[in-house]
Formats: C-alpha cells, structure tokens, sequence
C-alpha cells in the first residue's frame, strides 16, 4: 500500500510506462515488431502476376 | 505578516557608549550585547551597569530581513533581532547569518544565507556520536537510518553585525563548526578548545518560503548561485519510487519476453536448399527475368503459418568474392497476399601487404511481422553476376523472438529515470564542489 502511495509522485511516468508495457505485451501476441519490419510490399497486395526481373544491383 | 520596524516597535532602548544613540532592542531578558545603527558601534550593556565600547564595525551593509521583522516559517513565529556577515577565517567564503527568536517560546534560532541558499538552524537538543575523527575526512554521523556525512569545517570571522545578541559574537573566531549534511537536514557541531561540543540541526529552506514568510519583495532576495549544501537535489522525494518502479518494470518486460517464448514458442517453418544458376532455355514467366540478367526464379516449398506471427528468414550463400541478390516474396496462396523483401550477400576477401581481409557477409536474415494463419509458399528472384550458379540455403521460422521489442521498451522505459539520475548526479557534484571533504577531492 505504501508503495502504491509513493508511485503518486510519478504517476505521469507509470502511466506512460504501463501503457508501454501493454503495447510490448499486444506487440508480443501479434508477432509485430515495434521498430518496423523487411516488409517492402505494406499495402499487402494481393495480385498474383509473376515480377520482373529485380536487375538493378550495383557493385564494384 | 507585516514588517515591524525595530525602532518604532521595540519595548526597549540601550544607550550608545559613542554617540549616546538610543539603541532599540526587543530581547530585554538575554541580550548583552548590541551594534547602533547610527554610528556601527559594538557594545556590551548588561544589568544596570554602563554600557562598554567593544568595536565598531566598517561599512554600512544592509541585511535582507529587516532587524524586528516578525515573520512565519514552517508554520512558526520568529523574530528577528539580529544579523551578522561572516566569512571563513581561512577562506573567503561570505555568509549572512539572522538571529531568530521564536515568539513563543523565546527560543533562538538562525536563518543562514549563502549565495541565495538558506537554512534554518535550531538547537539539536542532544549531542551526536561522530564516527572517525569529527573533522576529518570520512567522519560521518549515523542518526536513526540517516548518514550525515561530514561537509565543511572552519572558524567564523564577523565582518559587520546590527542588532542585539546575547552573546560576545567575536567569541566565534575561536570555535571550530564542523557541518554533517544528510540533504536537506545538517548536523552542526561548534567545538571550544577542550569544551563540550554544542550541537545545531539545520533544515534546508527554499527562498520563496523566506520571503513570503518576512514579506520581502522577491528583488530584494539575493540570487541564488550553484547548489547550497543541504538543497535537495531534483526529484529528492520521487527518486526512489521512481528507482524502484523503473527497475520492477525492467524486470517485469524481461520476465514477459522469456513467458512469450513458452506462449509462441519459435518453430521452423522451412528448410530449403537452392541453386540461382540461370535457365538454359527461359520459358513462360522466367523468360521475362532472364532477358533483364536475373537468374532463374525460384518457388519454395509451401509451408503453414499460424498468425499472427512474425517470421524470420535466414539466407545463406557460399560466397567467394562474389554477390548474391535475392528478392524474397511470401505468398498467401488462399488470399494471394504477398509480402515482399529483399536482401544482399557479398563477401570479398584477399590478402593485401601480407595481412589478410575480408569484408561482407555470407548470410542474411530478414523478419515479416504479424503475418496471418494461412497456407504460404516463396518466390525468390536471385540475381548474381553473369547470372552465376552460387548455392542458397533458406530458413523459415515462425513466431520468432522479437527482442528489438524489449529493447525499444526498456530504452523507453530508462528515458525518465536516466535523465533524472544524471541531474541528480549533477546536482551532487556541484553540491560537493563547494566542500573540502567531496568525493572528487579524494586521491
């Protein structure tokens, strides 16, 4: 109860904290990452057609 | 709370022994010895006898709380019946010191100012074990579960004084003040020669609360410079909260990382062994890839997923001074989502002045998050130099751990508490800095 009481004077940074916690914890379930993933196709489309040809590597 | 000017309120007059001013002063029981304010003479008058010359002070300094002023601090009544500027014998230290009488009780305190820092300081009431010698380096006093460690020591010097004092204030040269601060409080010890030690506590007081207390206007209160040795440093009362919740949240996001490793525990998906060498004769859909110099394409195995997931491709290559591109797309075969990626190995090595090199890497990976339940296959595009036949080796694991996600979390998480440990930290070492007896002074 006492601590409950002492986390008053930071209960900006404990709200702040357990809603973070609560995104890490959905993040967890979801299998997101929070920093972003590979993905270069976001808008997930959905066309089967066969891609051309990636040939654009450049190198010493 | 209103100023009470000392020469139109006080129930009693001393003549002047130099220019027979008549001295006002308020303390008829104890105080002896008086300063006029109209020509600085310090004089001793005590009972019926005549008053004696002791001095007289140069200057014409003015105190910041009027001399008779009765004002309230921490809920007491004090007045103030004298004042004094002092420095360090063997220093230049300056400070000015008041003489308080409580109204009540008649109990003498002091209010104590340094560079714009105060303190109230009573009588202990008690005396106080000091560990090692008292002026020493090191010298501590531990009271309850408080540590006073020790912070200044020195003899005072009076450079100028107005008012009324119950005792010889030149007398103060000869005494050793030894100063214990456990912030905001400090232990004061003040030392005669073989003479039992008298015993002060002092309590850091914010200048705000002195002015409001003696109705000075806030441009007649001195600046405040530096750290004063017993002010609190920032977030004083919420640092151990906040220490001892950042560090149950740490644990507790460490804790929950190592449970999401039994809740989705990491499988693998896929295992697949490839070769990129180009089509010998292109047909259909290839035809297209080959004409822009990319080798043959690829089609995995299928494999389930079950969503959400995240999942973590691991490519690997022989490389021998060569590069490999390998455009990656994941296909849902019910739905025909398409997830895209593309990654590049490269690994040079030779050895140049008879030291060996090497730069590049033969393995890659690559995450794709919160990919839904469903039934996938892969599509890779791989492209080498002159369409080379190098061998690729791919892994597919789902529910793979996501530690970036703790890492974000407690680097999130550590933002407040680091930035208010290290003004702490700051404050601390200004706070020393003006001691001889700092952490930083130790060799």
């Amino acid at each position: 109860m006492n601590y409950l009481r002492s986390l008053l004077s930071i209960r900006y940074y404990v709200l702040v904290a357990l809603f973070a916690y609560g995104v890490f914890v959905w993040a967890g379930l979801q299998g997101r990452r929070l920093l972003g993933d590979d993905n270069e196709n976001p808008e997930g489309a959905r066309t089967s057609t066969a891609r051309s040809g990636h040939a654009r590597f450049y190198h010493k | 709370m209103s100023h009470v000017p000392a020469t139109s309120a006080a129930p009693a007059h001393v003549p002047c022994p130099k220019c027979h001013h008549q001295v006002p002063y308020f303390d008829q029981e104890n105080s002896t010895f008086f300063v006029c304010p109209a020509c600085h003479a310090y004089f001793k008058a005590e009972d019926d006898n005549a008053p004696v010359s002791l001095g007289k002070f140069e200057g014409n300094q003015k105190p910041v709380l009027p001399l008779g002023a009765v004002g309230t601090l921490r809920g007491q009544q004090y007045r103030v019946l004298g004042w004094m500027l002092r420095k360090e014998k063997q220093a230049i230290y300056q400070w000015h010191e008041y003489m308080l009488r409580h109204e009540e009780t008649g109990i003498q305190a002091q209010l104590a100012m340094y560079e714009g820092h105060w303190m109230l300081v009573g009588p202990a009431g008690r005396d106080y074990k000091v560990s090692g010698r008292a002026t020493s380096r090191g010298a501590q006093i531990l009271d309850e579960d408080t540590s006073y460690d020790i912070y200044n020591s020195y003899s005072p010097v009076t450079l100028y004084a107005e008012g009324e004092f119950d005792w010889e204030i030149h007398e103060d040269s000869k005494l050793t003040v030894t100063e214990y601060i456990a912030p905001p409080h400090m232990l004061v010890r003040e030392k005669q020669g073989h003479q039992a030690a008298h015993w002060y506590r002092a309590l850091h007081i914010e200048p705000s609360e002195v002015a409001e207390g003696f109705q000075v206007p806030n441009q007649r209160m001195p600046f405040r410079t530096g750290v004063g040795a017993i002010q609190p440093a920032p977030a004083q009362n919420s640092w151990p909260a906040l220490r001892s919740f950042s560090l149950n949240m740490a644990l507790l996001v460490i804790i929950t990382q190592l449970a999401l490793l039994f809740i989705k525990p990491e499988k693998q998906v896929l295992l697949q062994d490839f070769s990129t060498g180009r089509e010998t004769v292109p047909t259909g859909a290839n035809a297209e890839a080959v004409a822009a110099g990319s080798n043959r394409v690829l089609v995995s195995k299928a494999f389930e997923i079950e969503g959400p997931a995240a999942l973590q491709f691991a490519l690997t290559s022989s490389l021998a001074n060569q590069w490999l591109e390998v455009p990656v797309t994941l296909v849902n075969e019910r739905t025909g989502q398409r997830y895209e990626f593309t990654k590049s190995l490269e690994y040079y090595s030779g050895v140049e002045d008879g030291e060996s090199w090497s730069e590049g890497s033969q393995d890659q990976d690559a995450t794709l998050a919160n990919i839904p339940t469903g039934r996938y296959h892969l599509t890779l595009y791989p492209v080498s130099e002159n369409g080379q036949d190098l061998p690729l080796h791919l892994g597919v694991s789902q529910h793979t751990p996501l530690q970036s996600n703790a890492v974000v979390l407690l680097l999130l998480l550590a933002v407040y508490p680091v930035i208010q440990y290290l003004r702490r930290h700051s404050h601390e070492h200004n706070r020393w800095a003006n001691s001889n007896y700092g952490p930083q002074d130790e060799s």
